[in-house]
């Protein structure tokens, strides 16, 4: 029997979006210090859209009209999202831990890790409502 | 305000979800949706899948960093809403019998914004009860 295959190809993330209670502090971090920008902030959806670089995070309120349909607002277990990765142009790891200690930011871990496009240098950071965020650079041909 | 952090963000790289079945996951996203496993960790547990120019990694919550975040995933509470992919070409029609046929739970279809404008999308669900936003390329109509 033919095997049905699918009328598309998966071309690539387009953007992910995150429940959070305190919209201020997470715009603060994703944007103040991570360095994305806001696209749109649809405020008849509660939908903060910001973008990084060619792809967007979106911000929702678990009070705001998407976030509500969700339910309770994400616990310390039972997520659904482990983490999520996102690709900086350049890793300087002096800078960058320099960076992270003057804004006070939590690392998780670091070390070299596979990506989308290869192994390359890994900093995982967690954002202010405890989601694993990893800055990943460049992949390593070493 | 602009950030004085030493690197510019270029895009997402990959996203990992947690899942209690891993076998059904891959089935999802692999044999339905097309994507090809790239890469196991077998000691973390971790489960590469390629999605046209990035990752969508499963991590089973028996295996190691699966396990690190405790409990599985509920019906609610999740800390990601959805995600979404860009697919091409985007044929609402033929995308719906096809995931019909392949027994996906279908939401509605709808002009939706993304990363690259507004253009056609339909939401549906993985085996775990995520939402995944299948995005087509923008519409001129629309943008």
């Amino acid at each position: 029997m033919a095997k049905s295959t699918p009328p598309f190809k998966m071309e690539g993330l387009d953007h992910l979006v995150i429940r959070c209670v305190d919209l201020d502090a997470m715009r603060h971090f994703y944007c103040d210090l991570l360095g994305c920008t806001v696209d749109r902030h649809n405020t008849e959806v509660d939908l903060l859209q910001l973008r990084a670089g060619r792809q967007l995070i979106d911000l929702i309120t678990v009070d705001g009209v998407l976030g509500r349909k969700g339910g309770a607002a994400p616990g310390s277990e039972g997520r659904n999202l482990d983490h999520f990765a996102i690709r900086i142009d350049h890793f300087d790891d002096a800078a960058l831990h320099d960076y992270i200690a003057e804004n006070n930011i939590e690392i998780v871990e670091e070390g070299p890790r596979y990506g989308a496009e290869g192994t390359g240098p890994s900093v995982y950071l967690r954002d202010p409502e405890g989601n694993i965020v990893e800055l990943k650079g460049p992949p390593d041909p070493a | 305000m602009s950030t004085n952090a030493p690197f510019t963000v270029k895009g997402l790289d990959h996203v990992v979800i947690r899942c209690s079945e891993l076998q059904p996951m891959l089935h999802f996203y692999c044999d339905i949706l097309g994507c090809t496993v790239e890469d196991k960790d077998l000691d973390l547990g971790l489960y590469q899948v390629r999605v046209g120019r990035n990752l969508i990694d499963i991590a089973p919550i028996d295996e190691k960093m699966g396990s690190q975040g405790g409990a599985a995933p509920g019906k609610d509470g999740h800390n990601m809403d959805h995600f979404a992919i860009q697919v091409e070409p985007y044929d609402d029609d033929a995308i719906r019998a096809y995931l019909t046929e392949q027994g996906v739970e279908l939401g509605t279809t709808a002009i939706r914004g993304g990363a690259e404008g507004e253009g056609p999308a339909i939401y549906i669900r993985d085996p775990e009860g995520n939402t995944v936003e299948l995005k087509g390329p923008p519409d001129p109509a629309y943008n």
